[in-house]
């Protein structure tokens, strides 16, 4: 019985190695280039050859690349872009390995890892739209205490809401 | 059905934290945003539940008695009839023994309520009654934080019978002493063609049969027996224990070689007046007892292809043969002989086939050979089978020795010449 080919679906790697050169390119500093491209080389190479460790840690890379640039200044709707940037081409990378993994290379998998890569990414445009809508909020004259007390009850409320 | 977490988004919350921290220690608002979008997507996957699943499923095969090696196209559709399935996975039952030659038995989509997804692909039909089995669904949310499995079963069965050849070679048969008059020379005289002996006339003796040259010559009164020819008894016993299913170089198990030598040998059999009748030690107990005549040959061609004891796939557990061959010893007709088809690939059958012949039951032993030679273990156990065809041959038990890539004609051929 000839083996199932189990490598990472290919439309959802495509769209992983976009979202990641996306989050660094929306970023205007070389440091973050720099440091992001070896994570978005690491994340090819994850959902090229199925290794999850490697779509993880190249997404973590791209993701401290957006933190330098935070901490060199970068404006706030940069930020914003480029984590959720980040954020959908870890999850996109990772669904195209376990999409590959359970279905195989051969099986049609097209529509449903579009599905999913756009509801990541409708997430994606409502997360930097809220985080842009507090940013305005903050810098109208709230401290940051604040802002760090309301983060830490989203996540509160959050982690109730379910149970 | 069972639902589970796939854990898949913890990393984001520890990113989430680690942003908001890092914006903290170095006072810039902006890195605390990153870690807004971070809890955003760990609501997202927090939220979100694996859907309850209801679809129905439908499965067609273009033929479902195809010829074996032929192509069958298998359609399966699926139709959502409960709520919207941002990731849905199905994963066909394919039959174990079935090879999937095209296209892919496996599908990943999103369906909306009252929508249809379908797929196909081909597989090559095989030997045998093959039962497709229920489809696994997975069900993910939309962010894949949580997934349902559940199988949905659907009856489809693919019948391959293959047909017997419609002549076969020669079969070396061992002397027969039986009570009907068929092609087996013996080794007693009586009526027959073939001159055997000249007796002592005994009253009684048809007038025919006086020999009146040498009643003319010396005025003794003598018969002339002929040989006898008889219709022979065969049962076929086809070795179906776990090891008849080693593969040989091409990846086909010894048993189907065994059965195909099978359906060449009740052809041949039948064609020659034989009574061929059908046992084996598989998964489960299969005899047929031997008769002549068309109902047998389609009964033996349907045996052949889907009795349970013979499955295209190895019985999962240990089968106990000693009482099978109790039990075949019992239904085996007295006059019957036997031929064993078997790999030889432990000395057990070989015991067995010397224990049939022992009881009476003349038996010849047709070894398909799918011992290789490429690694020291294949060359041993190919020696060892040597050895055990040569015991076998030592206790005057005929043994076939047939290389499957050749054709059976030529195996058998080099027994007949074998033949005393």
């Amino acid at each position: 019985m000839n083996e199932i080919d189990r490598s990472p679906a290919r439309t959802s790697a495509g769209i992983a190695v976009l979202a990641s050169g996306f989050a660094i390119a929306v970023v205007s500093s070389p440091t973050t280039t720099i440091v992001g491209g070896i994570g978005v080389l690491f994340l090819l190479l994850g959902v090229v050859r199925g290794w999850r460790r490697a779509v993880t840690w190249g997404a973590f890379v791209v993701f401290l690349g957006v933190v330098y640039a935070g901490l060199q200044n970068a404006a706030a709707e940069e930020l914003l872009l480029a984590t959720a940037g980040t954020v959908i081409a870890w999850d996109v990378g990772e669904q195209s390995i376990n999409v590959g993994h359970q279905l195989g290379r051969s099986a049609r998998t097209a529509r449903g890892e579009l599905v999913h890569a756009a509801s990541s990414t409708v997430i994606g445009v409502i997360t930097v739209g809220l985080g842009f809508v507090v940013y305005t909020l903050a810098t109208g004259g709230q401290p940051l205490t604040a802002l760090v007390i309301l983060l830490a009850a989203a996540i509160a409320l959050v982690t109730a809401v379910r149970d | 059905m069972t639902v589970r977490q796939t854990h898949r988004w913890y990393g984001v919350a520890a990113a989430a934290f680690f942003a908001a921290a890092a914006g903290v220690l170095a006072s810039r608002p902006a890195i605390l945003l990153v870690g807004v979008v971070g809890v955003g997507y760990a609501a997202y996957a927090r939220l979100t539940t694996a859907p309850e699943v209801s679809v129905t499923l439908e499965r067609t095969v273009s033929d479902p008695e195809p010829a074996p090696g032929a192509a069958v196209e298998v359609r399966v559709s699926i139709t959502n009839t409960g709520e919207p399935l941002f990731d849905l996975r199905v994963v066909d039952g394919v039959p174990p023994a079935l090879d999937v030659i095209e296209g892919s038995p496996r599908l990943g989509t999103a369906l909306r309520p009252g929508k249809t997804a379908a797929f196909s692909y081909t597989v090559e039909a095989k030997r045998g009654r093959h039962e497709f089995g229920p489809a696994t669904l997975l069900a993910r949310d939309a962010s894949g934080a949580e997934e349902r499995e559940l199988e949905q079963g659907v009856e489809t069965t693919l019948t391959c019978l293959p047909s017997l050849p419609p002549a076969g070679p020669t079969i070396p048969l061992r002397p027969q002493t039986a009570q009907y008059t068929g092609p087996v020379p013996t080794t007693s005289g009586g009526a027959g063609v073939e001159f055997y002996a000249t007796r002592k006339y005994r009253p009684g003796d048809a007038m025919t049969r006086v020999d009146w040259n040498r009643l003319a010559r010396t005025g003794e009164l003598s018969t002339v027996e002929f040989r006898e020819e008889r219709m022979a008894t065969v049962v076929l016993v086809i070795d179906a224990r776990q090891s008849a299913y080693a593969s040989d170089a091409e990846g086909t198990p010894a048993l189907e070689h065994a059965v195909d030598a099978a359906r060449t040998m009740t052809t041949s059999l039948l064609d020659d007046g034989h009574q061929v009748g059908i046992a084996a030690f598989g998964a489960e107990p299969c005899w047929l007892a031997p008769t002549t005549g068309e109902d047998q040959r389609a009964a033996i061609r349907r045996l052949l292809a889907v009795h349970p004891g013979l499955k295209p796939t190895p019985p999962a557990a240990q089968i106990v043969v000693s009482r099978r061959v109790r039990e075949l010893r019992r239904q085996l007709p007295a006059n019957a002989q036997v031929i064993v088809l078997t790999p030889l690939l432990d000395d057990y059958i070989a015991t067995i086939a010397g224990r049939l012949d022992a009881y009476g039951h003349a038996a010849t032993v047709l070894s398909p050979d799918v011992t290789g030679s490429s690694s020291p273990g294949q060359r041993l156990v190919g020696t060892e089978r040597g050895l055990r065809i040569e015991r076998l041959r030592g206790n005057q038990i005929p043994v076939i020795d047939w290389t499957p890539a050749d054709p059976l004609e030529q195996a058998l051929g080099m027994a007949r010449e074998r033949q005393p």
